[in-house]
């Protein structure tokens, strides 16, 4: 249970880690941009005491999160303006523009990897691409141990990961100018190691263009001194040997699939046309979708389509105000966790904290400056991500809560309602789960649970939609797809599962699921839909488990 | 000697806070209030009742220093130990934060898997063991 432990304090670290990736971009390029400004701006004690303060704080926290070339640039910014604000050095602005140009290239570097990362595994959340989801994330494994290699090489491919392994440093670099990987797995206690440490690995892969991509280590030790050389040179994720697979791939899961984040979804609302199509051509520079709409009385629609991270409303409209749009909005319970930014030239105080009062989650000036602006937006929708995350998904799983995936499937049923389009419902369940709890505890029960979610997450669609319905109860749903095609592609799938040896101590042993599927022409509304998926579950299960039965396949 | 359990952490970097946050609440299993400003601190100190301030030296308007000075003027804090956490690390600097009454410093970068044994040490120390 210690290891469980840890591996949740390791996950929520990796999280942080990644968040504050996204953050450090966002900052630098702020700070960057004070390059632009005037000589007699600059000059400003107040722009410099600004400067000072902001490098301060992004520098301790990039080095403490393990960005070191960037801290310590940042580090040296600070000490120059540290002369200038707290000694009255004197103020030379060719070297404070000198020292924020140096400090562009470590912005360009991580965001370039991943738009890189983002093209390849873009998902603008809407599902409507048809696109298969187990495009291959490439995998260098450091590892001079052959059977360790193999197994990881095996275990790694089957969850559909394309594996490239390595003995020595040098050639998983020179492997690394061709092609990038994803994702770095080093083994560090092996023998060859023990005079190229990890922190001399991690360095030799910065250096080779390898900065920004996730280190995960799997050790023999277990010890405090491995998991704190580990925590100072980045590592994402530390798992002990024998490597459980399943864990492994959970982690990189997270990991990997952190990085390949989709663009913010930004929904204006303004009748000013013009300072509208301003403000999306400013967020579009910035990467960051913005959908225009001057009529406030189709928000709802709006809304419910384009699925926006984030709100802007304009505070003065002449059919309604922003803040009664906003008290709309908020009647919607299920949308209380997008935040709404009020714009207004209105400078009264009072106004602004009325604003605040209903709904509101910030208030920007108008005219907007660019900088304030985008980054304002980029964290709030950031933090909103987060929580829309926390709030829809299974921790154990990560796939969609019980009421999110049924709500999802009224969504898709509505959807297939109007395009006269086939829909089916899968409802699957690991046989005699029961019994693995009772016999190899609950820890190696969650491992059953996860690795099944993985497997249908990899093997479906980013178009199909899965959850967990129950403990060991899952819900698919296949837009676009009748029974039959449903029952061949979970038929694929069970087949693999059953293959899976899990492991608990020495013993192996292989799970199986069963699962019923009804499509949307036998059934009048969800509720339906759901109970005759369960009674082909049923069904499944009486004819003796592991396989899966069609709703309209009767005795 | 008491035990250390409950402890205020200043920090007006919200991702410092955060790592913090998991070291000292999840890895620690310390009860944390996190305060992103001396004022904050200020304000909930004396209801929460710490047994350790934990204080970032450099924050822009109230700096460390400063807060701990108010802070000592509101409430008793000689049973309570208060660290510093900066990123400058000369000798006499450290000297001169246990002159204004702190009882010891940690360096930034820290490292967030060490953070809680490095502050049960400090505890120790502070209780004179």
């Amino acid at each position: 249970m210690a290891n469980e432990h840890e591996i949740s304090i390791q996950n929520e670290m990796a999280k942080l880690r990644s968040e504050f990736h996204d953050r450090l971009i966002a900052d630098l390029e702020a700070l960057v941009a004070h390059g632009r400004m005037q000589d007699e701006e600059m000059r400003r004690i107040e722009t410099l005491k600004k400067l000072y303060e902001d490098s301060h704080r992004l520098a301790g926290s990039a080095l403490t999160f393990g960005y070191t070339d960037t801290g310590n640039l940042l580090r040296r910014f600070e000490n120059t303006l540290d002369l200038i604000v707290n000694e009255a050095g004197e103020i030379d602005t060719a070297a404070i523009r000198k020292q924020l140009n140096e400090l562009a290239p470590a912005v360009a570097i991580p965001s370039e990897m991943k738009n890189i990362v983002d093209t390849l595994q873009s998902d603008n959340g809407e599902g409507n691409t048809e696109k298969p989801s187990d495009e291959c994330l490439h995998l260098y494994v450091l590892e001079d141990d052959p059977s360790t290699s193999k197994m990881l090489k095996l275990g790694l491919s089957s969850f559909g990961y394309k594996v490239s392994t390595f003995t020595e440093i040098e050639e998983l670099c020179e492997s690394a100018l061709e092609v990038l990987p994803d994702g770095l797995i080093i083994d560090t206690a092996r023998s060859s190691f023990a005079d190229q440490n990890l922190a001399n690995a991690a360095r030799k892969m910065r250096e080779n263009g390898m900065e920004s991509i996730p280190i995960l280590v799997v050790s023999e030790q277990d010890g405090f001194i491995e998991k704190l050389e580990a925590a100072r040179n980045g590592v994402v994720a530390f798992l002990n040997k024998p490597v459980n697979i399943p864990a492994l791939e959970s982690n990189l899961e997270y990991v990997l699939l952190k990085r390949s984040r989709s663009p913010y979804r930004v929904l204006l609302v303004d009748d000013d046309v013009y300072t509208m199509e301003h403000h999306r051509l400013m967020l579009d520079k910035w990467g960051i979708v913005a959908h225009p709409l001057s009529d406030p009385s189709k928000v709802l629609d709006v809304i419910e389509e384009f699925h926006p991270d984030l709100m802007i409303f304009d505070l003065h409209m002449p059919s309604c105000t922003g803040i009664e749009l906003a008290e709309v909005v908020r009647y919607h319970t299920h949308w209380i966790h997008i935040p709404i930014i009020f714009l207004s030239s209105e400078r009264n105080e009072r106004r602004k904290i009325l604003a605040m009062m209903t709904g509101g989650d910030d208030f920007i000036a108008k005219p907007v400056v660019e900088e304030n602006f985008v980054s304002i937006i980029k964290s709030r929708a950031q933090r909103a991500r987060q929580l829309a995350e926390l709030m829809t998904r299974d921790s154990l799983t990560g796939l969609l809560k019980h009421t999110e995936i049924k709500e999802r499937l009224a969504h898709e049923y509505a959807r297939a309602q109007r395009n006269k389009s086939n829909l089916s419902v899968a409802m699957i369940d690991i046989d005699k789960f029961k019994r693995v709890n009772d016999t190899y505890g609950h820890q190696t029960g969650d491992v059953v649970i996860a690795t099944l979610a993985h497997l249908l997450r990899r093997g479906l669609r980013t178009t199909d939609i899965v959850g967990r319905y129950g403990g060991e109860e899952y819900m698919v749903v296949l837009p676009d797809t009748d029974a039959e095609n449903a029952a061949k592609k979970l038929n694929a799938l069970r087949a693999e599962f059953a293959t899976v040896k899990f492991r608990h101590n020495d013993e192996e042993f292989n799970c199986s699921f069963s699962g019923g599927i009804c499509q949307s022409d036998l059934i009048n509304n969800t509720d339906e839909f759901v109970e005759q998926a369960d009674m082909a579950l049923f069904r499944a299960k009486e004819r003796g488990r592991n396989q899966i039965v069609q709703a309209d396949d009767r005795d | 000697m008491r035990k250390l359990q409950r402890i205020i952490h200043v920090d007006d970097d919200e991702s410092i806070r955060a790592v913090a946050k998991v070291a000292l609440e999840r890895l620690g299993k310390f009860t944390l209030l996190s305060c992103a400003s001396g004022n904050e601190a200020l304000e909930k100190a004396a209801e929460f009742a710490p047994e350790m301030i934990l204080l970032d030296v450099m924050m822009p308007g109230m700096d460390g220093p400063t807060t701990l000075k108010k802070l000592s003027e509101e409430m008793d804090l000689t049973e309570i130990a208060v660290v510093f956490m900066t990123a400058k690390v000369q000798a006499t600097e450290i000297e001169h934060y246990k002159t204004i009454g702190a009882c010891n410093v940690v360096v930034k970068p820290f490292d967030a898997m060490t953070l809680s044994q490095q502050l049960e040490k400090y505890w120790k120390e502070f209780n004179g063991e």
